[in-house]
């Protein structure tokens, strides 16, 4: 009776992770016929899914994580862990899907062939990299709230409990150089076809200093304001906070310079604003969200905060109607012409 | 004092008489685990701690300097390669203005006709005429 059980179980998880499978599937496949498609956009998110995975969990973790979404059974805390893995899976995914529209976007204003037409049509290209990386978190979120639902149901065990302190430095190594290759491979992939002038005329573009000064330098001094006592929820508190602040500071700029009719301080606001929310993104799923995992992870945190939770899912989306609102600048003239 | 020293003495030995109790061993390996990780984290911690407290004033200083450069950088709008791009394209469109942008619907993409009469694809079509 017992086995008649377990097989019917495992063959609604093997349903279930197909049925997940063809709906990612089914998203690029229709994108392929509609035309909508960004090859470059999805290699980053895959790649660099992973790589975010391995630099905040270890491999043993991951392995649970994808045991208990197989089916496996286990105590309420290895499930409540794994829950956690595929939830910040799905946050990742979420938060790399925004930054690689906003990386996109940079490459698509840096690159002037085509004319406005082309430019604008590559700017709206570059939303498809979000469109992938909800997809991926809706799907991700799939194994996390139905093992957390499990958690709450599971015994607790006598062996169970924090996970035991153990360095992961090969796979914090591996994930940053994967996230590397992952970054510079998908630069190139979407530079490739685009003429260029000068050496390293990209890397130029993409690195604009204001944003990386004033990203790097808020985010640094709230944590520290914030103090060691919140750990790594201070950095992400840091990051999404400036982000936010640029965000604003960029839009105010910019509608001075509708007013003042200047196209230079419309310019230099558009770049501030895609700029710093691509390294506040960026900031987030690399340096504060591996951070506030491991802490998860080794049991010196419940979960999450509430306001990490909140700027994860609020501040991407804030950045991707900003990338909206900057493209109707972009193209919107300040008079008619004639 | 005398008197008070007793009454610890005899709530001292009450307490080892109730206590002394036999652990099952896998029990007391498991507490004894329990202990030394809690007492790793905690050595853990501190050092995390003394590591990040001894730079914090250098970090300030120069997350400080680090941020109003920034500010000043964006305030007096300094020359950057994006936004000299970004005002390029900018002028672009303040030329040719957004009635250049041609929908066709029944297609699979969006086609777009620039203003200087380039047919420009957008991903579905088939021609490209530059």
């Amino acid at each position: 009776m017992t086995v008649i059980k377990q097989r019917e179980a495992r063959g609604r998880v093997f349903m279930a992770w197909l049925v997940a499978a063809a709906v990612i599937a089914a998203v690029i496949v229709s994108g392929l016929f509609s035309g909508l498609t960004n090859e470059a956009g999805l290699f980053y998110l895959v790649l660099g899914s992973v790589a975010a995975a391995l630099m905040g969990f270890s491999r043993r973790e991951i392995g649970a994580a994808f045991q208990h979404a197989a089916g496996r059974p286990g105590a309420r805390e290895d499930l409540k862990r794994a829950a956690y893995f595929w939830e910040a899976a799905a946050r990742n995914a979420w938060i790399l899907g925004v930054q690689g529209s906003a990386m996109n976007f940079t490459i698509a204003l840096g690159s002037e062939s085509g004319g406005i037409a082309g430019i604008s049509g590559r700017m709206i290209q570059s939303y498809i990299v979000t469109l992938y990386g909800l997809v991926l978190a809706a799907v991700w979120l799939v194994p996390a709230m139905k093992l957390a639902g499990q958690a709450e149901r599971a015994p607790a065990a006598m062996t169970s409990g924090p996970a035991p302190l153990r360095p992961m430095l090969v796979e914090r190594v591996t994930g940053y150089v994967l996230f590397a290759a992952a970054l510079g491979l998908t630069i190139f992939f979407l530079v490739g076809g685009y003429p260029q002038n000068g050496p390293l005329p990209f890397a130029k573009i993409m690195l604009h200093g204001p944003a990386l000064l004033v990203v790097f330098g808020g985010a640094i001094a709230l944590a520290l304001f914030i103090g060691v006592s919140a750990g790594a929820r201070s950095m992400t508190l840091g990051f999404a906070m400036t982000g936010l602040i640029c965000l604003l500071a960029g839009l105010i700029q910019a509608l001075y310079g509708f007013v003042h009719a200047s196209i230079q301080e419309i310019s230099a606001a558009i770049a501030f604003i895609i700029s710093a929310s691509s390294f506040a993104l960026l900031g987030l799923v690399i340096i504060a969200a591996p951070l506030e995992d491991r802490e998860v992870m080794e049991g010196r945190r419940q979960g999450p905060g509430a306001l990490s939770r909140m700027f994860w899912t609020v501040f991407p989306l804030l950045t991707f109607i900003f990338l909206l609102l900057t493209f109707i600048m972009v193209i919107t003239p300040m008079k008619k012409p004639g | 004092m005398t008197a008070k020293q007793d009454e610890s003495n005899g709530l001292d030995d009450l307490l080892r008489k109730a206590l002394a109790v036999e652990l099952p061993a896998d029990v007391e390996a498991g507490m004894r685990e329990r202990i030394a990780l809690f007492r790793a984290g905690t050595i853990r911690d501190e050092g995390r701690t003394a590591a990040w407290l001894f730079p914090r004033s250098a970090w300030a200083v120069l997350s400080i300097l680090m941020l109003a450069a920034g500010i000043l950088l964006q305030g007096l709008g300094s020359r950057n390669p994006l936004a000299e791009k970004i005002a390029h394209i900018k002028a672009k469109a303040e030329v040719s203005g957004p009635d250049s942008i041609e929908r066709r619907s029944g297609d699979s993409g969006i086609r777009v006709i620039a203003p200087d009469g380039d047919r420009v694809r957008f991903p579905g079509d088939k021609e490209v005429s530059t």
